[in-house]
């Protein structure tokens, strides 16, 4: 009996081994779809500050990924196509908030002409899960210009600092980060303008180019001060296009 | 995935092979914080080891057209009858639609139980770490783009559960 619990311990051991290596294996790899001819690759490298500690109760902290959208628009700015939107932002999915969260991606919803709805989700094709480290997509031209920019906005929730602390509750102000249980600091912004004949072959990087309004959406605004954000600049590593 | 699912099936094979003479069996019923309810029927009878198996439903949030999901499991407990702990190494294959069709999403994991009594019924408090992910493709034709992409559906990593067993018929007949 001595030796078969002994054993036994010693397959268990093995077990949990095999299945810790196997979480790490799909935790680390961030999963692609095939690339056809003409196909365009995104891939979002989630830098140090991708996960953000979100309070619960007292020492109690849930990790969280930060609240996204990439899209597309004109050369002019017109609003395409959303190529992803995190779920609670896609379906209007949010924990206690009647009036949605418009600070949470103010430059997507001015983008798109509103927050999407529970009566007006955005659809189930471009939602999902808020990726635990990164995200890879493929996307295939339809009827889209020659000339086109893509769009990442950004944002964690709570990320409080100096520059936007909590008790900041005036909207009006610079610096409003929502308050308690706000945005902290705000979402931050990354463009690239593709041209699908001279970047065939290439890879672009969409470049940090500001935050969106710290709080509703106003007009659109991209503000290039980066000075006051910490935490905020280092949720992405790197947003790239690759061109087949 | 697939290895570990094999090496699951294998060591709970193995452990079956135990005599099966005065096994009995008990049926449970938990409920986990994965939002899942689940029957189980408990083989009982030997001094330090019971299988499980077990189906049930499960409430999947992913999914916004087809919430409701199935499960299926298989556990091996390891115990002492002196001591209210128990040691459980399980399986279970989760079958779900998260908006892209049909998917099959296998798990393993690995819990600690610790069982009491409480208004003369068997009950048991159970945690433990679990791993497996299932992957699926999504795709979206929108007006000037056709997107794709392939999302990955993990299960969380810890998972508590609250079982009611059925009292052994020793202790009924005492």
């Amino acid at each position: 009996m001595h030796i078969s619990v002994r054993r036994t311990f010693s397959m268990l051991g093995a077990l949990i081994s095999i299945s810790a290596f196997s979480a790490c294996s799909s935790a680390c790899a961030v999963p692609s779809a095939e690339m056809p001819d003409g196909g365009l690759r995104l891939s979002v490298d989630a830098g140090p500050e991708w996960i953000h500690e979100f309070p619960i109760l007292g020492p109690i902290v849930k990790p969280n990924e930060p609240t996204f959208a990439l899209w597309l628009t004109d050369e002019a700015g017109g609003y395409l196509d959303t190529l992803f939107v995190t779920r609670k932002a896609g379906k209007a999915a949010w924990v206690s908030a009647d009036d949605g969260r418009p600070e949470a991606l103010p430059l997507f919803f001015h983008a798109r002409g509103g927050q999407p709805s529970a009566e007006h989700p955005a659809p189930d094709g471009v939602t999902g899960a808020s990726p635990k480290n990164g995200l890879e997509l493929v996307f295939v031209p339809k009827n889209l210009p020659n000339r086109f920019y893509v769009y990442g906005e950004f944002n964690h929730s709570v990320d409080y600092n100096g520059a936007y602390p909590e008790g900041v509750t005036d909207a009006s102000a610079a610096n409003y980060s929502g308050g308690k249980g706000g945005s902290g600091q705000p979402a931050v912004v990354y463009r690239a303008l593709i041209d699908s004949d001279a970047d065939r072959g290439s890879e672009v990087a969409l470049e940090l180019v500001g935050h969106s309004e710290p709080g509703a959406p106003g007009n659109g605004t991209i503000y290039g001060d980066l000075s006051g954000l910490t935490g905020a600049v280092r949720i992405v590593r790197s947003i790239k296009v690759a061109l087949r | 995935m697939r290895r570990p699912s094999c090496l699951l099936a294998l060591a709970i094979g193995l452990f079956s092979l135990a005599p099966l003479a005065s096994i009995e069996l008990r049926p449970e019923l938990g409920l986990s914080s994965w939002a899942d309810l689940n029957l189980g029927l408990r083989t009982d009878g030997l001094p330090w080891t019971a299988t499980t198996v077990s189906i049930g439903a499960l409430w999947a949030g992913e999914s916004d057209e087809m919430p409701i999901g199935a499960a299926v499991g298989l556990r091996q407990s390891l115990f002492r009858s002196r001591i209210p702990l128990e040691l459980d190494l399980a399986g279970e294959l989760r079958f779900l639609d998260p908006d892209a069709g049909f998917l099959v999403l296998p798990c393993l994991g690995l819990e600690l139980g610790l069982r009491f009594t409480l208004f003369k019924q068997d009950f048991l408090v159970r945690t433990g770490l679990w791993t497996g992910s299932a992957e699926y493709e999504e795709s979206y034709e929108g007006r000037y783009v056709q997107v794709r992409r392939i999302s990955a559906l993990e299960v969380p990593a810890i998972r508590a559960t609250l079982v009611w067993r059925d009292r052994a018929a020793v202790e009924r007949r005492r």
